[in-house]
């Protein structure tokens, strides 16, 4: 890890939906350089988190901070630091990859010069530099979606929110972003990632953090999991399963074959 | 190549004749010999046709009854060929079975394109040439017109049906960005039967009209009978057809108009010229946006191989300066470019304008020149030339404003994690907005201004006012879709992205606002006519008050409407 300052700081975050709480007083502390896995099952609360750090929902309670930055109280200076590649890649479809870069540079208030330096880049990291002029309503989904993850690093962010980043990408494409991330942490990028794919998490996070019905139940390294889970030895599918409760859902399913 | 290219087409065609089965080499055969005879008769029974009017009735009733018959012929082909050119660029271009193979060889994609326009030309020209060439020429001969008149005739003739052919095929491409082709070549067969029984009820419109005409007719004196027909027949709309402009000058040459002949030949082929250019450019660039066949990719990959090739020849220094459209105005580059790859949306801005104008001169118009001596405070043609086209920019604004949020469709996540202001956000919009209904506005004022004539002082003050009307209409509009978005999956999946509720509030909204920009109007210029204010005096003033009635409007609405857009949560 390069820098120990931390990147995302949530206090209480919470968000209610009538006496429905998505997400429950999270508490996190995230340090740039880290990448930190976000795990749960399907509606535990981890793209409404996303989505709340992200400024997309508004807290009904607590706080969360961007590199020192509140999003409520100060939500330019937090957007600056931070890019986000969400699970749908939903960008301009009548728009070329290059015009859409160019879009997302621009509103980051990139110089002109910098915005076409980047986007050969990009486009070179992500092999699309012969299909940059074409129209994204084209592009397949995995070139969607590395389009999407181009626009969100155009602008060279601090933070870096992934909300399930693999899906739909062929395994080169899935290679090329692990190795993204990995690079960028490297150098002090934090990468925050939700993901259902526990391989992944286990391979690539310093830290995983367990959320399950909007509340957070574990957060640390694997050791520390395993100290909180029964799963002295186990792998992060192990105390996952564990740690959610799914363990009884095998039982069950054992039962019934 | 691209004379190679028609080359192989004329051998295919010549080999038609010797090499293909039996029953249809018979067929092309019979076919063509019956085309030359159908050409030998029309030449032999117009010449003498032309011959006996000249020698039965006075000349100058001979010559109206050809200048109008001229006129409408022309007219006729230049409409009969938009429909079949819409026909033919579906056949030529997204259903034929020799383009995917033609973009694929090392030909520039240009001249493939090129050489499908010329195919589109004959196909859509030919019949015509076998009817109305015979015609022409028979003309030519019984008037004894000089030899000029023959090159003309040849080159008048590919204007006039080059005009339509592109106008066909740009439409045809438009459609079938709309729809898939196999379907656009129903729906044309459908709208193709349509014209087909219209132009039947016509005709037997037209008999009737020719019985009750002819025994009014034996009563008349010559001169009574060419004002007639003149009366009944030369329609001003005539006038904007291009095809009109090809018959004058073909009339305008036996009539040895030589500065009439020159004005409509340099017209008539200077407008066949740039559009055939413009259709040929817009075509490939249409295709390229357009289904998504083998075909297409290729020629969108040489389209965009071309456009880079250029683009790369631009001075490196020259394209990083800044503009007033980057940053966060560049919000406003990316909007236009979406909308103007979209043609649905394009439709739903320029549809009203074009309905307008159609409604306001097949309706009122004629009645306003009429009455062009009723004064209120301006006269009443200044009136309708200042205040109709804030009626269409208005109507125009409903559909750009009314989406300018809700058509950012489910990609508002991008704009809501951008670290711009929410007020800055709106503005561009509102800048968006108000362009382009003042482009739609400015069209309608323009055509109006040399319909009425009301003077280049009235054209300056009709601009402001529209220039302001717009940039109001569009802070209504955009605060509107604020309050009411509805975001669909596509930009363009549905006519509005506006809620119903905000669409008949911003509708409402709209009728307020002119009734009060307006009321300025009309408020001012009759305080200036009981005071005896110039012009001078009374127009800055009603300027001041619209911007102070726009600059409150401007900072209320904004302010609701960032307070309303930093609320909306993305739960989509």
């Amino acid at each position: 890890m390069a820098d120990n300052s931390i990147a995302i700081e949530t206090f209480n975050l919470t968000k209610k939906y009538g006496s429905l709480a998505a997400v429950n007083d999270l508490n996190l502390k995230i340090k740039s350089g880290e990448i930190f896995g976000f795990l749960g099952p399907n509606g535990a609360g981890k793209t409404t988190t996303i989505k709340l750090m992200t400024g997309l929902l508004k807290p009904t309670k607590g706080t969360v901070k961007i590199m020192g930055k509140d999003i409520q109280e100060d939500p330019l200076g937090a957007k600056k630091n931070f890019g986000l590649i969400p699970d749908e890649p939903q960008i301009y479809e009548k728009l070329t990859g290059i015009e859409f870069l160019r879009f997302m540079g621009n509103i980051f208030a990139m110089d002109r010069k910098e915005i076409e330096e980047k986007i050969k880049e990009l486009l070179k990291v992500f092999d699309l530099t012969g299909r940059g002029e074409q129209l994204i309503q084209s592009y397949s989904h995995g070139m969607k979606q590395k389009m999407a993850i181009a626009g969100a690093l155009i602008h060279s962010p601090k933070v870096l929110f992934f909300d399930e980043p693999t899906v739909g990408l062929d395994p080169k494409s899935a290679k090329v972003i692990k190795d993204i991330m990995k690079f960028r942490a490297k150098s002090g990028v934090c990468i925050f990632m939700s993901t259902h794919i526990l391989e992944i998490a286990e391979r690539m996070c310093d830290r995983v953090g367990i959320i399950n019905n909007g509340e957070l139940i574990a957060v640390g390294d694997m050791d520390e999991l395993r100290k909180v889970s029964k799963e002295k030895e186990g792998n992060l599918e192990e105390i996952f399963l564990q740690l959610t409760g799914e363990e009884e859902d095998i039982d069950i399913i054992k039962s019934l074959t | 190549m691209l004379g190679l290219l028609l080359k192989n087409r004329l051998n295919t065609i010549f080999l038609g004749y010797t090499r293909d089965e039996p029953k249809k080499k018979a067929g092309r055969i019979i076919g063509t010999l019956i085309s030359i005879l159908i050409f030998a008769l029309i030449l032999y029974y117009s010449s003498r046709f032309i011959s006996f009017i000249y020698s039965r009735l006075d000349t100058g009733l001979a010559n109206t009854i050809f200048d109008i018959a001229l006129d409408y012929i022309f007219m006729i082909i230049f409409i009969f060929i938009i429909f079949t050119g819409i026909a033919t660029s579906l056949y030529i271009l997204y259903l034929s079975k020799d383009l995917e193979l033609l973009l694929t060889l090392p030909i520039k994609y240009r001249t493939v394109f090129i050489y499908k326009y010329i195919e589109a030309l004959i196909a859509n020209s030919y019949l015509f040439f076998i009817v109305i060439m015979p015609f022409l020429i028979s003309y030519g001969i019984t008037a004894r017109l000089p030899l000029a008149y023959y090159p003309s005739m040849i080159i008048v003739f590919i204007s006039v049906v080059s005009i339509p052919t592109s106008l066909g095929v740009l439409i045809g491409m438009v459609a079938v960005r709309l729809i898939n082709p196999n379907r656009a070549k129903e729906i044309l067969a459908f709208i193709g039967g349509l014209f087909g029984l219209l132009i039947w009820l016509s005709s037997q419109l037209m008999a009737r009209f020719g019985e009750n005409l002819a025994p009014q007719l034996k009563s008349m004196s010559v001169e009574d009978i060419r004002q007639y027909i003149t009366a009944v027949f030369s329609k001003p709309f005539l006038k904007f057809f291009p095809s009109t402009w090809g018959s004058n000058t073909l009339f305008y040459l036996h009539d040895g108009n030589y500065k009439q002949f020159g004005l409509n030949f340099t017209l008539i082929t200077a407008t066949s010229i740039l559009l055939i250019f413009l259709c040929i450019v817009i075509s490939q660039r249409i295709y390229y946006l357009g289904w998504s066949n083998s075909s297409q990719v290729a020629a969108r990959t040489g389209f965009k191989r071309a456009k880079a090739e250029k683009g790369r020849k631009t001075d490196e220094d020259g394209r990083y300066g800044r503009s007033f459209f980057s940053g966060v105005n560049y919000i406003i580059v990316k909007d236009l470019k979406i909308i103007l790859r979209d043609a649905r949306r394009l439709l739903n801005i320029f549809l009203p304008v074009f309905m307008f104008i159609f409604i306001f001169f097949w309706t009122i118009s004629g009645n306003i020149n009429d009455r062009g001596d009723i004064v209120f405070l301006l006269p009443l043609k200044i009136l309708i030339f200042l205040f109709f086209p804030l009626l269409v920019a208005g109507m125009v604004n409903q559909n750009i404003s009314g989406n300018s949020i809700g058509g950012e469709g489910l990609q508002f996540w991008i704009l809501k994690i951008s670290p711009v202001h929410t007020k800055k956000l709106l503005r561009t919009k509102i800048i968006l907005s108000t362009i382009l209904t003042i482009l739609c506005g400015g069209i309608v004022m323009v055509i109006f201004y040399f319909v009425y004539k009301p003077g280049l002082a009235y054209l300056i003050f009709g601009l402001i006012l529209l220039i302001l009307f717009s940039w109001g209409d569009s802070v209504i509009g955009t605060s509107i879709s604020t309050f009411f978005p509805v975001f669909k999956t596509n930009q363009s999946s549905n006519r509005n992205n506006i809620s119903f509720v905000g669409g008949i509030l911003n509708l409402i909204l709209f009728f307020i606002y002119i009734l009060f920009f307006a009321g300025i109007v009309i408020g001012i210029l009759f305080l200036a006519d009981y005071l005896n204010w110039s012009n001078l005096i009374s127009f800055p003033i009603i300027i001041a008050l619209e911007v102070i009635l726009n600059l409150i409007l401007y900072n209320i609405l904004i302010n609701l409407s960032t307070y309303r857009l930093n609320a909306l949560e993305w739960k989509y």
